[in-house]
């Protein structure tokens, strides 16, 4: 670049008033867009797996934060334990306590290892979800176990 | 020639917006429309990434002695359509039900299996489809899967009768747990006039619907039997198909309807999962037969998946497993080394017989027949004693499954019929 070329560069104005509302505006674009990807995609990273029984929030579980958050409705019905480095949930279907799912949380997947909801035990034999995705569901105890991620079904 | 903006057609506004940016001769108005084009912008930025999971609609059903759920996407768009549609599938599994169960007094298969031999009974038009499509697979696999053993089902105590909470003992094979059964039974109820299935005579006449029970029965232990027939299997699938061509016919079909753990029926997926080779496919986890979670996903959109296998329902004697898949040839639970399989194609309903039929075939009898399925994919997983090991024999390529036990061994062409 010439030292012409330069003292044309800074002899001009490239900050006329109503240019800097375009750039403001691009630039809101842009952190916009940037926030979105940031917080709000689809990252496995940054899955969450929801229990829900009925249509109310059991608890909640962050893989990227290693966080289980149980609801105040529920507090008393949920029981956890650490178990080779796994996280075992234990979900109380009735205020008595005596039928339950035994959800195993850890290592980027979570399933039911354990129930007493009917003899076939759907749940148990369902396949894991895992941080990026599908469902589990117990009709007995309508307890339903699902991930942020594709949600896409499961066979087996 | 005219400099003409690439953009000129598409975004006009945005066109004048670039020029202007470039020739830095902005004014009032256009600045305006900068200021409303970028408003516009982030704005759909929000809306489209708000579009997850909490975007689907989610319900769930209890019929058939187990869950179904239905999945339907960007509900916010079809919100009028979907509320529809559920109550629609809700009467539709009722319907189904009230046919083809095993256990309720009143559906059409309890009244066939109390009828006695050479009665003809009306029935349902839900009854008679899955009737004629078990009739059309019964008569496609050469009696691999038949329906019709439902008395060695219920011998073997894989009936919803013994798998009920409160099952009691009322026949005289009956035991206190699954075990295996007194031979004279298992010999008694494979009389092949029992379990001649293409002797059910169907008939439609004047919108009625009919079906005429065999003129076959057997003695043993002082009681007669007569055949019994188990739609359980095939029932789910044509459930799956029916729910799946109720939200079809409301153009929903960017959902899924799955029937317990083995029937499927799919549309296309609003979000496409990673590593998915085409757009809107959904993945479809398969459990792992032998331990916790998954041992196989596939990619797949708008066809049907179904998978029958040993490891759901079975009890273990003297080290043998006996599963609930009876082979009517023998009268025992399969023991081909098949483990689980899974076939994705045709409808529902004759996906759920077709693995049924492939646990009941010899190894090398399934391949040959998975394989001359035409415009289905597979994946048969067996047992080898020879090596201690399981071998995947599938017609996928690479990119449209993920196997995640790196123990097994995949056997396989990568080509569909």
């Amino acid at each position: 670049m010439s030292v012409k070329d330069v003292k044309n560069v800074r002899g001009g104005k490239p900050f006329r008033p109503a240019d800097i509302i375009v750039y403001v505006a691009l630039a809101a674009v842009i952190v916009a867009l940037l926030l979105a990807f940031v917080f709000l995609r689809d990252d496995a990273e940054a899955a969450e797996i929801y229990a829900d029984c009925g249509d109310e929030r059991v608890f909640s579980y962050s893989f990227s934060a290693g966080r289980l958050t149980v609801s105040d409705a529920f507090a008393d019905r949920v029981d956890t334990e650490e178990e080779d480095g796994a996280l075992v949930v234990t979900f109380w279907a009735d205020e008595e306590r005596t039928h339950y799912n035994e959800i195993v949380i850890g290592d980027g997947e979570a399933y039911v290892r354990d129930a007493n909801c009917s003899a076939r035990r759907d749940c148990v034999h369902m396949a894991a979800i895992t941080d990026s995705g599908g469902i589990i569901v117990c009709v007995p105890h309508e307890l339903k176990l699902y991930a942020t991620g594709d949600l896409g079904p499961s066979l087996g | 020639m005219r400099n003409e903006c690439p953009l000129a057609l598409t975004c006009p506004a945005l066109c004048d917006i670039l020029k202007a940016v470039m020739q830095r001769r902005f004014r009032k108005p256009r600045a305006l429309v900068a200021i409303v084009l970028a408003a516009a912008f982030t704005a759909a930025v929000f809306l489209l990434a708000g579009c997850g999971p909490e975007g689907r609609r989610f319900d769930m059903y209890g019929y058939f002695g187990t869950y179904s759920s239905v999945v339907i996407g960007n509900y916010g768009d079809v919100a009028d359509a979907a509320d529809e549609a559920a109550k629609e599938i809700e009467a539709a599994l009722a319907d189904i039900e009230n046919a083809v169960s095993a256990s309720t007094e009143t559906s059409d298969v309890y009244r066939f299996n109390a009828a006695a031999p050479g009665e003809r009974l009306e029935i349902s038009g839900t009854a008679y489809e899955v009737l004629e499509a078990a009739m059309k697979m019964y008569e496609e696999t050469d009696g691999a899967y038949n329906p019709a053993v439902g008395n060695l089902v219920d011998l073997w105590g894989f009936s919803p009768r013994f798998e009920s909470a409160d099952y009691e003992p009322t026949e005289p094979y009956d035991r206190p747990t699954q075990s295996v059964p007194d031979e004279e039974y298992i010999e008694a109820f494979s009389d092949p006039a029992l379990l001649d299935f293409g002797a059910v005579v169907l008939e439609e006449t004047g919108g009625k619907y009919y079906v005429t029970k065999p003129d076959a029965s057997v003695t043993v232990g002082g009681k007669t039997y007569t055949m019994r027939i188990d739609l359980g299997g095939i029932g789910k699938g044509y459930a799956a198909d029916r729910c799946y061509d109720l939200l079809k016919a409301r153009g929903l079909t960017e959902s899924y309807v799955a029937i317990g753990t083995s029937s499927l029926r799919l549309g296309r997926s609003a979000e496409t999962p990673d590593g998915a080779p085409e757009e809107g496919m959904w993945r479809v986890t398969i459990s792992h037969p032998r331990g916790a979670g998954q041992y196989l996903s596939v990619y797949a959109k708008d066809t049907a998946a179904s998978t029958s296998g040993d490891y759901e329902r079975y009890f273990i004697e003297n080290g043998v497993r006996y599963c609930h898949i009876i082979d009517p040839f023998t009268g025992y639970p399969t023991a081909t080394g098949y483990v689980t399989g899974s076939l994705f194609g045709r409808t529902a309903a004759e996906g759920d017989a077709l693995t049924t039929a492939l646990a009941v075939m010899e190894r090398s009898e399934a391949e040959a027949f998975a394989a001359g399925l035409e415009g289905c994919k597979y994946a048969l997983l067996y047992y080898n004693e020879n090596t201690d090991g399981y071998e995947l024999v599938t017609n996928m390529s690479e990119s449209e499954y993920v196997l995640y036990d790196e123990s097994i061994t995949v056997t396989g062409s990568g080509d569909v019929g």
